[in-house]
């Protein structure tokens, strides 16, 4: 095609100044070249006309937990604090060390008898009758007893579903398929935000800053009730069948929701309905407040207020230690735990189904609650728990007795340290001896191995997806070196069959700066092109 | 060529609808800035058709558009800290998008690889399925047409054209002056115009 440079295309869009407009206009008239260059742009316009209407089909729900997940990443992250701040630390350190150096060397002040105020206890939610529940920021599948903190992400698989007990005393169901944040898990403070799925709630009579569930751009502000909030993408539901709720809407609108009713609204058409509660949603809400009864009558004995509580209102804590680190299992051992479809349970069977205490370990540790923790408990009074999992301290079942002196030397990060610990070889002479602590710890690592030998093969059949989540784990884990190493690689070779250059690249370039001496060096280079 | 009326002259074109306010962005912006993870989720639940969109302008169909909109975000996140509001948010999300874009095309473009080769049907029909089979249709030649073009030129082609920006935005987006902005829309016309002509061409030929 001949080009004389003409401005067609702006010619054809009418982009033109007047006189430049006429110019052309007129040289169209002797120019056939240029008259044929325009009915092609013209069909190209056409084209482009029609094209600006596509846009592309995406898994939606996919890329949200996906982007999701980045950000809980990105924002843990970022609570690390820079190291210019970590710097000013120390600086501030070093003049506080001065500015005590001088004061101390001056003759002793009056000393000050108040007693140091403790700060509350950071307060846990805890999981039950979890079925497909994974954690998304923790990476796994998680069990029953589980504690959770403000800014985990639950999610449960299509068929599973879990309660969770929450600090503040109330509960909540977690229906199948859905994705909720606590994104503020306190005594006095939570809020819930639904990404996708249903949650029911009864929420305890308990005063409080505020209970809030956010989903969808709705808020839902309670008061002591059972409701029940559905967000499946573009309607978000609110069933209560007690108390009441306050929804916010989008638009800024609030409305109140009675027992009874459910509200229906569309996030396309920001439209707002009401209507009847669905037996459905009826039956999860009771489902939900049976388990809170059973629950209540549990923790009613089960709990033992902690230090820095108040008669009135103490801050609880379970007298059977719970898992502090998430009890998480590989891929391969989720792959293996059958997990079958929830059945509805009725509100009279759930009074019959083992309570949280006997779902525990039967590990015990024996702890004496001093005088001054708990004026109903009296010094020295003997109560039962298990103890903390940390990895560091799973001992080998051969060597039991390690509990006797890890727990006092343990880091002061939770209430088990902060209270005295009889040890097991006491505990033997005044009762029958303690069954020792079961592991899962060569378990595991024989099934990491099977674990990426199915890596290996899934990856030859294009499948596999699904290993990358344990890969990671695998590949983070330095001091099994040629293991994590493979891992790394398999990582990067998954990413590339599945065509995702990017993950791959990270991959390698992780896998370069990891094991610069690698086996599996050569490969890295050629694919970074280096 | 027919005599036609005069025309007035349009120098920028009018932006399509992006259904949100620029106020109700910074706002969210604002809360963000102060770590507010709802604004953050909002603010994708907002944007992110229009990222996907932009996106798939950008670089056509491609296996690995979740993983650029991914990208897209966990950049916007970093960025937004710094973001000081001398820009319109909409001219700053942009800007994100045709990074993440030019990387991606430039990393194609070193695989030497076909990249939209098997992949099933990426266009969404929509309701009209008359209007979408046209549209799909369109798409597929003009993303072909658009793979004859370098990446800047593409970027810029594709927000003027696709996207609706004047000069002057795109010259604030992709960080260039304007008269190269132009310079490379008028290239990027010339190039895409004997493109499509050569696609139409071999399409209909038996």
């Amino acid at each position: 095609m001949i080009s004389h440079d003409m401005q067609l295309w702006a010619f054809a869009s009418k982009e033109l100044e007047l006189g430049e407009h006429r110019f052309i206009q007129s040289h169209l008239d002797d120019c056939p070249e240029c008259v044929e260059q325009l009915a092609a742009i013209q069909i190209a316009k056409e084209a482009l006309e029609f094209a600006r209407d596509a846009k592309p089909k995406l898994a939606w729900a996919r890329t949200d937990e996906r982007v999701g997940a980045m950000v809980e990443k990105r924002l843990a992250q970022q609570a690390r604090r820079p190291m210019f701040v970590r710097l000013g630390f120390v600086g501030g350190f070093a003049v506080a060390a001065a500015v005590a150096l001088f004061v101390f060397t001056r003759p002793p002040p009056a000393v000050d008898l108040t007693p140091p105020v403790e700060s509350p206890p950071e307060a846990w939610a805890r999981v039950d009758r979890a079925e497909g529940l994974s954690l998304v920021n923790g990476g796994g599948e998680i069990v029953d007893g589980t504690e959770l903190r403000g800014g985990d992400v639950l999610r449960t698989s299509l068929i599973g579903r879990a309660f969770v007990h929450l600090p503040d005393l109330s509960h909540v169901r977690v229906g199948g398929g859905s994705q909720v944040t606590l994104t503020r898990s306190q005594a006095d403070d939570v809020a819930l935000t639904l990404e996708r799925g249903s949650v029911a709630v009864r929420a305890s009579h308990q005063a409080r800053k505020g209970f809030v569930v956010h989903t969808g751009g709705v808020s839902v502000f309670v008061v002591g009730t059972v409701f029940g909030v559905a967000n499946d993408a573009e309607v978000v539901e609110v069933s209560v069948t007690e108390g009441k709720v306050r929804v916010e809407l989008p638009n800024g609108d609030s409305s109140f929701v009675e027992p009874g009713q459910r509200l229906r609204f569309d996030t396309r058409t920001q439209k707002s309905k009401r209507l009847k509660v669905t037996a459905a949603g009826e039956r999860e809400l009771r489902e939900v407040a049976a388990v809170a009864d059973a629950t209540a009558s549990v923790e009613g004995r089960a709990l033992v207020p902690a230090a820095g509580g108040t008669p009135s209102s103490p801050p609880m804590l379970p007298a059977q230690g719970t898992p502090r680190t998430l009890p998480r299992i590989s891929p391969a051992e989720a792959r293996a735990r059958q997990v079958t479809a929830p059945e509805p349970i009725a509100p009279d069977e759930l009074a019959a189904l083992p309570k949280i205490v006997s779902e525990q370990p039967k590990t015990e540790v024996i702890v004496e609650a001093p005088a001054d923790v708990w004026p109903s408990l009296g010094g020295g009074e003997v109560i039962r728990g298990v103890p903390p999992r940390r990895e560091a301290e799973i001992a080998p079942a051969s060597a039991p007795t390690e509990w006797a002196s890890a727990p006092t030397a343990a880091p002061q990060e939770d209430e088990w340290a902060a209270l005295p610990v009889k040890s097991v070889a006491k505990l033997n002479e005044e009762e029958a001896p303690v069954a020792p602590a079961r592991t899962s710890k060569p378990l595991a690592t024989d099934l990491e191995a099977i674990f990426m030998q199915r890596a290996d093969d899934a990856l030859t059949r294009g499948e596999c997806d699904r290993f990358l989540l344990g890969l990671e784990d695998i590949a983070q884990d330095g001091q099994r070196s040629t293991r994590s190493e493979f891992a790394r690689v398999l990582r990067a070779r998954c990413f590339d069959s599945q065509l995702r250059p990017r993950q791959a690249m990270n991959e390698y370039r992780k896998y370069v700066d990891e094991y610069p001496k690698g086996q599996y060096l050569a490969e890295a280079r050629h694919a970074l092109g280096q | 060529m027919s005599a036609e009326a005069l025309p007035l002259p349009r120098l920028v074109p009018t932006p399509p609808p992006t259904g949100q306010s620029e106020a109700r962005l910074l706002r969210l912006v604002d809360r963000i800035k102060k770590d507010d993870v709802l604004a953050f989720e909002e603010l994708y639940r907002l944007t992110r058709d229009d990222v996907a969109r932009t996106l798939f302008h950008l670089v056509g169909q491609r296996p690995d558009l979740e993983d650029m909109i991914q990208e897209t975000y966990l950049r916007l996140l970093k960025a937004v800290p710094g973001f000081r509001g001398e820009s319109q948010f909409r001219t700053f999300l942009y800007r994100v998008c045709s990074n993440v874009a030019l990387m991606n095309l430039r990393w194609w473009r070193r695989r030497k690889e076909e990249p939209t080769a098997e992949l099933p049907d990426f266009i969404d029909v929509g309701e009209d399925p008359e209007r979408a089979a046209q549209a799909a249709q369109a798409s597929r030649l003009v993303h072909r047409a658009l793979e004859q073009l370098g990446a800047k030129k593409r970027i810029v082609f594709v927000y003027h054209e696709l996207c609706g920006m004047g000069p002057e935005e795109i010259a604030q987006i992709v960080g260039a002056s304007y008269n190269t902005v132009r310079s490379r829309l008028h290239h990027a016309r010339l190039e895409f115009a004997v493109a499509l002509k050569a696609l139409t061409r071999v399409e209909v030929s038996p």
